[in-house]
């Protein structure tokens, strides 16, 4: 990790997250639990699985479960494209894949470029909301990954 | 009787602390030696490891070694391990679908195969998961609605457009699983499925075929649910 100071105003260590996009929105995850990126292929529903998981995937060998990232933002489903991507990440030592619209690019940001994130939502639904950067081309949105699930439902997708 | 371990199982209390299951697996060994007839001794166990392969071996010697108890070990073992014992050799699974989901069971839980006949006789004050009764010969099969069973989130209103055809017997043939559409059955190594780590919130799992994406469903579980 490299450390800067330049006369921007930005400090601190550069961090850098991989984003994406859901909903036009884009955000932003740390790319250290990025472990890779995937094209969609057959996400097998499982029963009485919960409402945000999508299913699992055979990624060489090993079941990965699949959370739809939608759900999850409350935001309204859409179908799968050839630019929807599973992202899979590893977090709380389990590794998952979130269901995206798309994934942009890779960014830098110093960690005097993030702010917190304006206090709106419940604190149920922004827990996993790590703090906003404020870009050319808008605001990047950033996420714990670890806040994602509560705890209780990384035990329960670790069924799978 | 209460005598202190010997040598050796404390050798395996400590080849176990690492992991909770075996943990568990290990007292229940431990008290059923305290209290019953003593098995000779283990006179010699694998060298600590932290590596589960070598713990797995090590809890199978000690089963071939000690003569207590075979039931209740076998129940641990069921429950902590996750691989049952039939799995050990080549099993064949049935493989199915409901409500578009893939599932299977095992041919060593399974009693038989009914077309499912409608209509289905109902009866009242049955549980939400029950369909009602078929006369299978004289006997009378419970029909079990398997989305209900196993797919509480599903919009049954909607799930229940799927056409159910068959019944998968178990639990003595007196219980029928309805599935909708049989796909056949496959020969599996016990590698082949990722098991459960143990029962967990969902007795009827019993793990994952990889390959498949399918889940296996644990016979004595749901059998289990059922009488619950």
């Amino acid at each position: 990790m490299a450390y800067t100071d330049d006369e921007e105003g930005g400090s601190g260590p550069l961090i850098q997250f991989v984003t994406f996009v859901l909903m036009d929105e884009v955000y932003g995850i740390n790319v250290m639990q990025v472990q890779e990126v995937l094209r969609v292929t057959e996400i097998a529903p499982v029963p009485g699985a919960p409402a945000y998981v999508l299913g699992i995937i055979n990624l060489r060998g090993n079941v990965v479960t699949v959370i739809d990232t939608r759900k999850r933002f409350g935001l309204p489903p859409s179908e799968v494209d050839d630019s929807s991507r599973i992202i899979v990440i590893e977090s709380e030592n389990q590794v998952v894949g979130i269901l995206v619209d798309a994934v942009a690019e890779v960014v830098e940001l110093q960690e005097g470029d993030i702010d917190a994130a304006p206090n709106v939502g419940t604190e149920d639904s922004s827990r996993y909301i790590q703090g906003v950067a404020t870009r050319e081309d808008g605001l990047l949105i950033l996420v714990d990954l670890n806040k994602l699930l509560t705890d209780e439902e990384w035990q329960e997708i670790n069924m799978y | 009787m209460s005598q202190p371990p010997s040598k050796s199982l404390t050798q395996i209390q400590n080849v176990a602390q690492p992991d909770e299951a075996l943990l568990s697996y290990l007292d229940t060994l431990l008290s059923e030696i305290d209290e019953g007839e003593m098995a000779p001794p283990v006179t010699s166990v694998k060298a600590p490891s932290a590596q589960a392969d070598t713990l797995e071996q090590t809890v199978g010697e000690i089963e071939t070694r000690t003569e207590t108890a075979p039931g209740a070990l076998a129940d641990v073992t069921r429950r902590t391990r996750g691989v049952p014992e039939w799995a050990e050799l080549p099993f064949q699974v049935l493989l199915f679908t409901v409500n578009g989901i893939n599932l299977a069971v095992p041919l060593i839980g399974l009693c038989g195969i009914l077309p499912l006949h409608t209509p289905i006789s109902r009866l009242p004050g049955q549980p939400h998961w029950a369909l009602g009764v078929q006369l299978n010969r004289d006997a009378k099969v419970v029909v079990v609605d398997t989305r209900r069973l196993l797919m509480p989130e599903l919009d049954i209103a909607q799930a229940e457009r799927s056409e159910q055809t068959h019944l998968l017997l178990i639990g003595n043939g007196e219980r029928g699983l309805s599935v909708d559409s049989l796909k056949g059955t496959i020969t599996l190594e016990k590698e082949a499925v990722r098991w459960r780590g143990d029962a967990g919130q969902r007795p009827w799992y019993a793990g994952i075929i990889v390959e498949k994406l399918t889940v296996l469903l644990d016979v004595d579980g749901v059998v289990e649910m059922l009488a619950a």
